[in-house]
């Protein structure tokens, strides 16, 4: 049966074998939601659960490794869901009172031998669970701007230990797997940091809300502006692949591709209404785009 | 003075003779502690029956020298004395290595002016060539990489596996700045903690607000909260409190004030009774007024809150909601209270940490700096607590001794770098100053200085090679003098590499060391005449 999901998409997460398993997931204002058939038709992953189906969820994150344990982890107020069975059956881990509002939930990429999750929220910092979800901790030692917009890990996290969060003031980087934290040289009159992104080559990009992207390539030792907040804005999202950048601004989707001396601006798809993206990386680079007005499509480029 | 005080004027050759003797016997007690092999000193304790103090620190075994029958030798003991206080105060170590370099710069030195050299001119050529050795020390220093880089220079510093490894764990969590508190403990083994969050030292100013059940701690969520350092004492401002929080929607409510009357007292339990609000009453932190001042503006930095303050003669008549604070939590005990998720302005947080580090750089005077380091860990959020165990009370004791001179020199470690230790970087410093080529119209002053400087920079690694029972020329033909990547390990009595073992020194400290040493031994020399009193105040105080 399909559900129209009639709130604004926070999130979308796609089956790292999107291409024959047609798998999405969808976090939203009204709850959370999977389709099978490419993102045609939703049904609600919390029908067989004791929330209200239109619980507003504001974060989603499959296992690295989902193919073989369909593992994903989903958001509400306060909270970590997380399922073992591709959303059939969900538990649930508390984050303490008050009930902070998660901003993103980021996996190990080593996930299927260390357990290790990471969680950024508007108002309490990170959490991090050792054990697949099931308890989470505190971890924002020296990190004194609790406001985390969004978390990323090093593309080598699992010989450096590295994350780094964007919050109000900029990027706090930890260098010992969040025992404690720091702040790098990102200019403060640049922030807040919506967005980040890491590259292959662990080059580090940072989205703002009104001063366009940075990038910093010493792990946030110094940065440098790469486009100008009249090209781009209010920046929330960002994938980085070998093509490049995927970026979400407010007025739509775009792709910066590095040439010799500078990068260049592709706009993939304007609407105002964009509030989240997802890729698979398939040769024909399918993309699902989430609106405000809980409208999903699927773009092709 | 008092009237029938007597004055003893020396004068040259027994000026410089009798310094002389003063700091080589002070000199001669410390070179054995210098090393992986330290001897000890043993020092009679003031009850003759009481076990003797046993020490290897420079600084702390000189301060124990109260006085020498010989007083013009008292007195250049009591100058060394000084300079190895002042380093200890200022880098936490290096008081054995800078008491070896006095003692041959000034031997040398004397030598010199003895056999006709002008004490003033040499001075003036010493202290030129401070900047050089600091720029060469520049250039061997390098930053700390690794956790295991920071347990294993701990570990050289005070020898303990035990404390190094907490030592390098707690300063690769908080870093330069972080604040670190050094308990002692009525166990055996050593325990780390680290609080997340703001947190102060305190009590309730009204004990039986804190449930009996909570084990001693309760938890506020979301709490309003307000900072004063009035005393409250009509029951007529608690009210005008509580009307304010419950107009501000609170929940519960942390008031910090300087003091809280018995009738004022009885308000608040009454409210506690009624669940309308939970309400818990701290002292403001701080001994002095100047620390609560700074403790309310951090708490109202970090908050949000605007404090009522006394000199401003505010009165919680007019408080409003405006005045209270915010955080997302609250824990309050007997001993303390701490918050996370401040409502303050984080902008101006980051300010105030900024111009806090940049103060921090300038600061000299040990206490000053804990106190900006403890206000620094308390803006940035997080706390480490290590608690030194032992096995009796002596033995703690000197434990969290060791680990605060750790810290310290950890700490410089951090900040300032490090360097080949083992006297690797003062044995290359000496390379370098005999290689220095002088001009034909050098005068002897300053061939004199380089001579001595050379020859000084030499000793601590002859002192290292003498305690392990090593003779100098075996470790000179082993060590590598191109590169100075290759030492000679004293445990093993071959040769290895510097990086494999973590063999290193802070830059900070060494560069102190040898900029403090060159200028005392350089003060030194120019003293003409002692002037003793007959019975001059004895203190252990430097």
């Amino acid at each position: 049966m399909n559900t129209v999901i009639d709130a604004p998409i926070f999130a979308i997460a796609l089956s790292p074998n999107f291409e024959t398993d047609k798998l999405a997931f969808v976090a939203s204002q009204a709850g959370l939601f999977k389709s099978n058939d490419g993102g045609v038709t939703w049904e609600s992953l919390y029908k067989h659960t004791p929330f209200a189906q239109d619980t507003p969820t504001t974060a989603l994150a499959l296992s690295p490794n989902f193919a073989n344990d369909q593992t994903l982890f989903a958001a509400i107020s306060g909270a970590i869901l997380y399922s073992y069975d591709c959303g059939e059956s969900w538990q649930i881990s508390t984050l303490g009172l008050p009930s902070p509002i998660v901003s993103a939930i980021c996996i190990s990429p080593n996930f299927v031998n260390n357990s290790k999750l990471f969680v950024s929220t508007l108002e309490d910092g990170v959490f991090s669970s050792t054990d697949r979800g099931k308890s989470f901790e505190r971890c924002s030692f020296h990190l004194y701007d609790l406001h985390v917009n969004c978390i990323t890990l090093s593309s080598n996290y699992h010989g450096d230990t590295t994350l780094w969060v964007g919050n109000e003031i900029g990027v706090f980087r930890s260098l010992n797997d969040t025992h404690s934290w720091q702040e790098t040289a990102f200019p403060i009159q640049a922030s807040p940091v919506l967005s980040l992104a890491v590259s292959e080559d662990n080059t580090l990009y940072a989205g703002t809300l009104a001063n366009g992207l940075f990038e910093s390539t010493d792990g946030g030792d110094s940065w440098q502006p790469i486009v100008e907040a009249s090209l781009l804005h209010n920046i929330s999202q960002i994938i980085a692949d070998k093509n490049g950048l995927f970026l979400l601004s407010d007025d739509g989707l775009y792709h910066l591709q590095p040439s010799e001396t500078q990068y260049i601006i592709t706009c993939l798809y304007k609407n105002e209404a964009i509030l989240s993206f997802a890729l698979h990386r398939d040769e024909k680079q399918t993309f699902l785009i989430g609106h405000s007005n809980g409208e999903i499509h699927n773009s092709l480029t | 003075m008092t009237s029938n005080q007597r004055s003893k004027l020396i004068f040259q050759p027994e000026t410089y003779r009798g310094f002389q003797r003063g700091i080589n016997l002070l000199a001669d007690a410390i070179a054995p502690t210098l090393g992986p092999f330290p001897g000890h000193v043993a020092i009679q304790s003031a009850n003759a029956n009481a076990m003797p103090e046993i020490l290897d620190n420079g600084a702390l075994i000189a301060r124990r020298l109260i006085q020498l029958n010989d007083r013009s030798a008292d007195m250049g003991a009591m100058y060394l004395r000084q300079l190895l206080w002042s380093i200890h105060e200022n880098v936490g170590d290096g008081t054995a290595t800078a008491s070896v370099l006095f003692q041959t710069m000034y031997n040398e030195a004397l030598r010199f002016i003895t056999a006709g050299g002008n004490a003033m001119l040499l001075r003036h050529q010493l202290e030129s060539l401070i900047p050089l050795l600091d720029k060469e020390l520049d250039q061997m220093t390098s930053q700390v990489q690794s956790k295991t880089q920071l347990t294993q220079i701990a570990n050289h510093i005070c020898n303990d596996d035990e404390l190094a490894h907490h030592l390098g764990d707690i300063f690769d969590t908080i870093g330069e700045y972080g604040s670190l508190e050094i308990q002692t403990s009525h166990t055996l083994k050593d325990e780390c903690n680290y609080i997340q969050g703001s947190y102060w030292k305190s009590k309730p100013l009204i004990n039986d607000l804190l449930p009996k059940h909570s084990q001693g701690e309760q938890i506020l969520v979301n709490p309003s909260i307000l900072v004063t350092d009035l005393t409250l004492n009509q029951p007529e401002h608690i009210i005008s409190i509580l009307q304010s929080a419950i107009q501000a929607n609170a929940g519960s409510l942390l008031i910090l004030a300087f003091e809280v009357s018995p009738q004022a007292a009885v308000v608040l339990r009454a409210n506690n009774q009624s669940d309308r609000i939970q309400v818990m009453v701290m002292q403001i932190p701080g001994g002095t007024t100047e620390e609560r001042f700074s403790s309310m503006e951090d708490i109202a930095l970090l908050t949000g809150a605007r404090p009522l303050l006394e000199v401003v003669h505010d009165s919680p008549d007019n408080i409003t909601p405006e005045h209270l604070g915010h955080a997302r939590n609250v824990w309050v005990s007997n001993h303390h209270f701490g918050l996370a998720g401040g409502g303050g302005d984080v902008r101006d947080l980051h300010k105030q940490i900024q111009s806090l580090k940049s103060q921090s750089t300038t600061i000299r005077d040990l206490t000053q700096l804990q106190k900006y380091q403890s206000r620094l860990g308390v803006l940035l959020g997080g706390t480490a607590i290590l608690r030194v165990g032992g096995i009796h009370e002596i033995e703690t004791k000197h434990r969290k001794a060791l680990a605060e001179r750790t810290a310290t020199a950890l700490r410089g470690v951090l900040r300032g770098g490090i360097i080949p230790g083992g006297g690797t970087a003062s044995l290359k410093l000496s390379k370098i100053l005999r290689t220095q080529s002088l001009s034909d119209d050098s005068c002897i002053e300053q061939k004199a200085a380089i001579t001595i400087l050379t020859n000084a920079l030499e000793s601590p690694i002859r002192t290292l090679a003498n305690n392990a029972g090593y003779d100098i020329g075996d470790v000179l033909s082993i060590l590598d003098t191109s590169n100075y990547s290759q030492f000679f390990d004293l445990n093993s009595g071959k040769s290895s590499d510097i990086n494999d073992k973590g063999l290193f020194d802070s830059a900070n400290t060494l560069k102190h060391v040898i900029r403090a040493t060159i200028q005392s031994v350089a003060l030194a020399l120019t003293i003409d005449v002692l002037f003793q009193h007959e019975n001059p105040t004895i203190s252990d105080t430097p």
